[in-house]
């Protein structure tokens, strides 16, 4: 239901008039402002003096020279949040015509004119029909609190107080908000500090501030968002957290309301739409908790939101807690003020009003101030009462006050607005008209909050070809790319945003990109085979023996969409071309693309060289990381090269070289020859990167603009950029020379840093690292018993907990349970045909396990996903026969943790696991000889 | 203990590996073949390694600055200059050739022949002493003046094949460990007297076949079928690289490839050609260069493709190589490993 209170209703002391929400692009707070175009876009930088009243001389960091916006195409300036609180200070704070808000003291006030020593502006004289009243009750000594200032104060509580929310969530839920089991509550902190802001983007993250929130309390709130806003916020909650009696604000499907359920009673309204995207909500509250009331103030003096919801189980707290259910939520700004609960009905228009410090009100005309006798003097009739100043805690005039339109209107962190129109900037200092006040005033930026510009409409741009958005740290701007020259500290990139009079060239060394067409990201796509297919039949060694040397594959190949010839750099580029040869050097070429023959190794990360014919192997992303793995005994002499044949085998390698019939790969110190024209693709693996010290990345030349092109068809051209003339930006590649690009074929253009960050997530800069096979964990060379006296086989997290049940069929095509086994010690000894020292183990295992055979100990082979062919033949070479389960899939092994092999668990009677012995060793024998002993004939207790 | 991923990965390339041996790949005929030239980056990385090993030579002949120092170090120095195939008299290189001979010399023991500090020290001192004899012209090794009171290369090389045989006949095991006296032995301090001796035997100094051959009992009972070496005491056996490829080098020398105990370990550094050693690298590239030059050439050329390659990375720009042991100990091993494409020093003969 939607609850609201009649027209009639006017609120007094009400200081902020506001419920703004704006479309607000929120973007990291930098250091100094951010300015927001009406277009949504943002640029980080400073306010540089200008006397041109129609324009805002902006100067970016990034850029050599500052922009001229037109303020008509801007939106707001927004400056970080103060580190300190700010408190404003002053007698009074001093409603003005057009929602201005001045903290100061007042010296006189007449029927005519009020004069106030204010805050910032000094002694100002204005007409007293831009006075709407002022109020005692926010002086300092009544501000509880004013915030954020990062988390101080603030506390993620722990994961058992996420159910006490359980109603707010249920009613979320039920209006399409998250599901309440998918909500859990992070590990890791789910809110951080930035420049002062509190921030999350992690779902279901909590924070409570025990905020001594008064019973009766003024609670201004700016919240923003990134994306869809869907939050929880949360006032009166007690120290847990616990949100049970709270009135909330809640987010359901785009619609803000606020709501409060008691046992008895509950109740919400509805306070404005949410539209998704970007946004900024900006709430006055007054809270009554003992009263169970709460006022939702509505912009320009549109009645309050009020709901009520009382009972005999009410209570007040005093925390405040903010959830971020979905997506992020940003707490830009909090204040909490002492609120004396005066919030009188008239009904009668024409009448000023005195409020008492004593909750009382006098009601009469032509309030006047006398400093003489610091009194106040008010016409009742034919008399006038004379009130002393420290009995009134506010006045409020019953004109209310029009002035003319504003344009701009001055946030300060200590909540000082002030309206007008910006004439300049000079020294620094923003010089405002402000209509009423007469002649112009002087505002430091000091202590600024934002400036918003109040346009009523958004001005119309004028787009024009080859309009891009530029995307820096902090900054995403409309505008385009003009002519321009590389000279020293500047680059060649001059950009001139939509709105900008004027063009200025990025600085060298900025990161960054434009972009003219977003393209989704194409991860993987040369990598993985178009279309599954039933693996074949043949076995592996044929299946690759085929794939390189033209035998005959089974399957007729499949028309699969030509590949481009290409090299792939390190560095991203993708450039088209024939490869000619490979030597010991690198790559000779040609192309199209420029007169360049040649790219040393140590920039190619792969090339295509043909179509794969068919797409029967397919390579998943556990045999890409098997491949991918180098294994200890041979980080020594690593792979440099994988090569992947027509039919989709893979073969690591070195590269030795290539030429126009054969390529040449050195396996296991051998050089093989392998025919050209069965290598689809060669990807160089660069194992120099895997020692720690080439991590480093190289140092960025700040004295060069290294951009990267990228193309809708995925072709990438790196250069340092020398010149942008005519549509088209030109440079030098050390692998092209010279390159020329026109910006109407690009879809985006990567500057700097932002380069190697792109980079990183294509496909074969991506999935195709080297990596080193894990190092064992330390097992004593001879199996010995381990430090402090532990007794072999029982260091395992495993020992001790009941043994995971599974089901596998024999190699003899027999089922086993491991669970009907009851009454049977099971030896199960994980191992693979490939595995050397399974092999040396087994014959011990076995060995000991028929020692045993009749005191129902059962050895149970546990072979890792292998072929029974495979397996049959390995047992009749070694002469062993134990009785092999087979783990086709590898969940057993998983249950058991047996990603080490071989690895031996011993299970007792009962299904409990005893003993696991990783690494078999010669002492292996002995090890579970002595473990089967002890499990059979436990040790008797000790005697005292 | 292995790791599956680790030889998941191993068992896909030695398959595609066994793979393409077969049908139409054809392997590629051996790049280097005795009497060719030697590789240039080869020649390069030695020339620049004896450069180090010249600049750094003291005064006296020895190598003190950092490491290990003694009549061990030294002579794997000489036997780096000797086997450069640089003239020992001649070349640019004889004058630290003779000051490394009179340093050795120097330090020998007149009495017991025993060429200080360790009995390493002895095994690679008498190995220097054994190549350079016969080679150096002992007419210009020493100044004119101390010639008299001075011993020939010959008469070390004799003294301290006697040393050798000394320490060995007091030894119950037949073989040789830190001390000259030691009644324990070691197959690794055993491996640089015996490579000794039998450099020694080669060069003419009479050594007794009894004495040779009960070394090599000792080497057999510390070898297992496996073809693991063991490193003292009976027993004991692991992978050690180094260990299996003195074992390998010493029956080799020793003239004994009939025993199954050299196919056992010369199979065991055949099939892990890349298997990098745990420790003291340096150590295990000089005598595995050897073992497999003298166990089977086209397995070494393999072998030594790697090895350059290896070095190559590992070489510092003053032409050293650093190691546990000090760089004139670490470049000095190093470059004889390398030195095997030069084939100039006696012990290098198959």
């Amino acid at each position: 239901m939607l609850k609201t209170t009649t027209p009639a209703l006017v609120i007094l002391n009400l200081l902020i008039n506001t419920l703004l929400i704006s479309c607000v692009l929120a973007e990291d707070p930098p250091l100094g402002p951010v300015l927001y175009f009406s277009n949504g876009g943002s640029v980080a930088g400073e306010l540089v003096d200008s006397t041109d009243p129609k324009n805002l001389k902006f100067q970016s960091p990034a850029f050599t020279s500052p922009f001229e916006f037109a303020q008509i195409s801007v939106k707001s300036l927004v400056w970080p949040a103060a580190k300190t609180a700010s408190v404003p200070t002053g007698e009074y704070g001093f409603e003005l015509a057009g929602g201005d808000l001045v903290y100061g003291s007042l010296i006189e006030m007449t029927d005519e004119m009020v004069t106030i020593e204010a805050l910032r502006l000094g002694k100002v004289r204005f007409a007293r029909s831009q006075l709407r009243g002022m109020s005692r009750s926010l002086g300092g000594s009544n501000v509880v609190y004013l915030g954020p200032n990062g988390l101080t104060g603030w506390r993620e509580p722990p994961q058992t107080v996420a159910t006490n929310l359980r109603p707010a969530i249920r009613i979320a839920n039920r209006a399409g908000g998250v599901k309440p089991e998918t909500k859990t509550q992070p590990t890791k902190p789910g809110w951080r500090d930035e420049s002062g802001h509190m921030v999350s983007d992690v779902p279901g993250a909590s924070i409570i501030g025990d905020l001594k929130l008064p019973a009766r309390s003024i609670v201004e709130i700016e919240l923003s968002w990134k994306a869809k806003p869907n939050f929880l916020l949360a006032l009166g909650v007690d120290s847990d957290g616990d949100a049970q009696q709270a009135f909330r604000f809640e987010v359901w499907d785009g619609q803000l309301i606020v709501t409060r359920e008691l046992d008895e009673e509950a109740d919400l309204a509805q306070i404005a739409k949410l539209p998704p995207g970007p946004g900024r909500l900006q709430l006055q509250v007054l809270l009554d908790q003992e009263a169970g009331s709460i006022y939702v103030l509505s912009p320009d003096g549109e009645a309050p939101i009020k709901l009520t919801v009382s009972g005999p189980t009410s209570r007040a707290f005093e925390g405040i807690r903010l959830d971020n259910l979905q997506g992020d939520i940003r707490l830009e700004r909090l204040r909490i003020s002492r609120w004396n609960g005066a919030l009188t009905v008239t009904s009668q228009r024409g009448q000023d009003r005195i409020l008492l410090t004593d909750g009382s009100t006098i009601d009469g005309v032509s309030v006047r101030y006398e400093p003489k006798i610091n009194s106040f003097l008010i016409h009742q009739g034919t008399s006038t009462t004379e009130i002393a100043a420290a009995r009134v805690s506010g006045v409020t005039l019953d004109r209310m006050p029009i002035g003319p339109t504003r344009v701009l209107r001055v946030f300060y962190h200590d909540g000082t607005r002030i309206s007008g129109s910006l004439s300049k900037v000079e020294q620094g200092q923003l010089v405002l008209n402000v209509p009423g006040f007469g002649g112009e005033m002087r505002l430091t930026q000091d202590g600024l909050r934002s400036l918003d510009f109040l346009h009523e409409e958004n001005p119309t741009e004028l787009v024009v070809d080859l309009t891009g958005t530029l995307e820096l740290d902090r900054t995403n701007m409309r505008g385009r790319l003009v002519d321009g020259q590389e000279t020293p500290g500047s680059s060649c990139l001059k950009w001139q945003p939509l709105g900008s009079s004027t063009s200025s060239a990025l600085r060298q060394g900025v990161s960054g990109r434009v972009i003219y067409h977003e393209t989704a990201p194409k991860l993987a796509k040369p990598l993985t085979t178009n279309r599954p297919m039933p693996v074949a039949p043949l076995p592996l060694v044929q299946r690759v023996l085929n794939g390189f040397t033209g035998g005959t594959p089974n399957a007729p190949p499949l028309p699969t969409k030509p590949v481009r010839r290409a090299i792939y750099l390190i560095d991203g580029d993708v450039i088209p071309c024939e490869v000619t040869k490979i030597d010991e050097n690198g790559v000779w070429f040609t192309t199209e693309l420029s007169s360049s023959t040649f790219v040393p190794h140590e920039k190619v990360k792969a090339i295509e060289l043909a179509n794969a014919l068919t797409t029967q192997v397919q390579l998943d992303a556990s045999k890409r990381d098997r491949l991918l793995t180098l294994p200890r005994m041979q980080r020594e002499n690593p792979p440099t090269h994988m090569i992947r044949s027509r039919n989709g085998d893979y073969l690591r390698g070195r590269l030795v070289g290539l030429d126009d019939k054969t390529l040449k790969l050195e396996v296991r110190l051998e050089v093989k020859d392998v025919p050209r024209d069965r290598v689809s693709r060669i990807i160089w693996l660069h194992p120099e990167q895997l020692d720690p010290t080439m991590k480093i990345a190289p140092k960025t030349d700040h004295t060069q603009t290294k951009v990267q092109a990228v193309k809708s068809d995925g072709i990438r051209a790196t250069f340092m950029a020398k010149q942008v003339s005519e549509r088209t930006l030109e440079g030098i590649s050390d692998v092209l020379g010279d390159c020329k690009v026109g910006l109407g074929e690009v879809d985006q253009i990567l500057i700097g840093d932002a380069i190697g960050k792109s980079v990183e997530q294509l496909a074969y800069q991506q999935l195709w690292k080297l990596k080193k096979a894990p190092d064992p964990k330390t097992v004593s060379v001879d199996g010995a018993s381990t430090p402090g006296g532990r007794v072999a086989g029982t260091e395992s997290p495993l020992v001790g907990k009941p043994a995971p049940d599974f089901k596998l069929d024999l190699l003899d095509g027999k089922p086993f349970k491991l669970s009907e086994q009851k009454g049977h010690i099971i030896v199960l000894d994980f191992w693979a045909t490939w595995c050397g020292p399974c092999l040396q183990a087994m014959p011990q295992v076995e060995r000991v396990a028929k020692e045993f055979k009749d005191r129902d100990v059962l050895l149970i082979a546990v072979n890792l996903q292998e072929s029974p062919k495979q397996i049959k033949s390995m047992l009749e070479r070694h002469k062993l026969d134990p009785v092999v389960a087979l783990d086709i899939d590898g969940v057993v092994a998983e249950r058991y943790a047996a990603n080490a092999i071989p690895q031996t668990v011993i299970i007792d009677k009962e299904g409990k696991i005893t003993h696991l012995f990783i690494g078999g060793g010669p002492r292996l024998g002995d090890q579970l000889r002595d473990a089967l002993t002890s499990v059979i004939t436990p040790a008797a207790p000790a005697v005292p | 203990m292995m790791v599956r991923r680790n030889l998941l990965s191993g068992f896909l390339v030695a398959l595609v590996s066994f793979s393409l041996s077969g049908l139409q790949v054809l392997a590629q005929p051996s790049a280097v073949r005795v009497g060719e030239v030697v590789p240039r980056d080869v020649r390069e990385m030695y020339d620049r390694g004896l450069q180090f090993l010249a600049t750094t030579q003291s005064e006296n002949g020895d190598w003190t600055e950092g490491g290990m120092q003694g009549p061990g170090v030294t002579g794997l120095a000489l036997m780096s200059f000797l086997a450069s195939g640089e003239d020992p008299n001649y070349g640019i290189y004889s004058n630290h050739i003779r000051k490394s001979l009179r340093n050795i010399i120097s330090s020998q023991d007149a009495i017991t022949g025993y060429l200080g500090n360790s009995m390493y020290h002895h095994g690679f001192g008498m190995l220097g002493l054994a190549e350079a004899y016969g080679a150096v012209d002992e007419r210009s090794l020493w100044p004119e003046k101390s010639k008299e009171k001075q011993r020939s290369i010959g008469q070390a090389l004799e003294l301290a094949v006697g040393a050798a045989l000394a320490s060995q006949k007091k030894n119950s095991l037949g073989a040789w460990r830190y001390s000259p006296n030691s009644t324990d032995a070691d197959t690794s301090v055993s491996g640089s007297i015996m490579v000794g001796l039998l450099a020694a035997r080669n060069a003419g100094i009479e050594v007794p076949d009894e004495a040779i051959d009960r070394a090599i009992t000792y080497y057999k009972q510390m070898t297992s079928p496996s073809g693991q070496v063991a490193y003292a005491g009976i027993g004991g056996f692991d992978e050690s690289i180094a260990r299996i490829s003195i074992a390998t080098l010493v029956y080799a020398v020793a003239r004994r490839k009939d025993l199954p105990e050299y196919k056992a370990t010369l199979d065991y550094l055949r099939q892990r050609l890349e298997t990098p050693a745990q420790q003291w690298p340096e150590y295990a590239r000089y005598y595995q260069a050897q073992a497999l030059f003298q166990g089977e050439l086209e397995v070494w050329e393999k072998w030594n493709k790697l090895l350059v390659r290896q070095l190559k990375q590992a070489q510092l720009p003053n032409g050293s190589f650093s190691g546990q042991f000090g760089p004139a100990i670490t470049t000095s091993m190093s470059l004889l490993a390398l030195a095997l494409n030069y084939r100039f020093l006696p012990i290098y003969e198959r």
